[in-house]
């Protein structure tokens, strides 16, 4: 898989990034942010455990992100 | 019956998240917003949708006569779930030339979330639940 961005920023002068280039479909990209702060900031489970996962999840699927 | 109880609204995914009504929510309006985005058509999303919930163990959609925009955006479902590393520099480059970048934003995303969605699925044991 590659390690260069394959879709560039839809921000003239950012960089690409998880928001720069998922910002090519804005309404897409604020109800995903919509859905993700929720995830995030709501519910039963605690940030850390939620952060725990989230660290183990990345690494068996081999992301750096 | 699923490993969840549905929150009592539908018997399907979104029942269950419905035991977290923003999320549920927040999930619904997210993915309508994907179905509602110009950049691709019904169409194309449908195709990607069975072949992601085929992966997962689905009916086989049978595609035939697949047009090479068409087959693009199936390959990308069909590698999705299981084998998203073999995504290739020339698939994305493909994708961006038949649907452009937005159309190749939306479909990562859609086929991305296809899979969650199924995984969910699974994991809940809801198949055959809406």
């Amino acid at each position: 898989m590659s390690t260069q961005p394959r879709i560039d920023s839809a921000i003239p002068g950012e960089l690409p990034s998880f928001a720069t280039v998922t910002a090519h479909s804005p309404e897409i990209m604020a109800r995903f942010f919509d859905l993700y702060a929720e995830f995030w900031q709501g519910g039963e489970v605690p940030a850390e455990l939620k952060e725990l996962t989230r660290m183990r999840n990345a690494r068996v699927t081999d992301c750096g992100y | 019956m699923g490993w969840i109880q549905s929150s009592g609204v539908t018997e399907d995914l979104t029942g269950v998240l419905g035991h977290r009504p923003e999320l549920q929510e927040k999930f619904q309006a997210f993915t309508e917003a994907i179905e509602a985005d110009a950049a691709l058509s019904p169409a194309i999303l449908n195709l990607c949708r069975a072949q992601v919930q085929f992966v997962h163990g689905g009916a086989d959609p049978k595609h035939h006569g697949l047009t090479d925009a068409e087959a693009c955006a199936v390959r990308i479902a069909d590698l999705m779930p299981h084998g998203y590393h073999n995504i290739e520099d020339a698939d994305v480059t493909a994708l961006v030339k038949h649907f452009g970048e937005r159309g190749a934003v939306n479909l990562l995303t859609a086929t991305s979330f296809y899979d969650v969605s199924a995984r969910l699925t699974k994991v809940w044991a809801l198949e055959g639940r809406g």
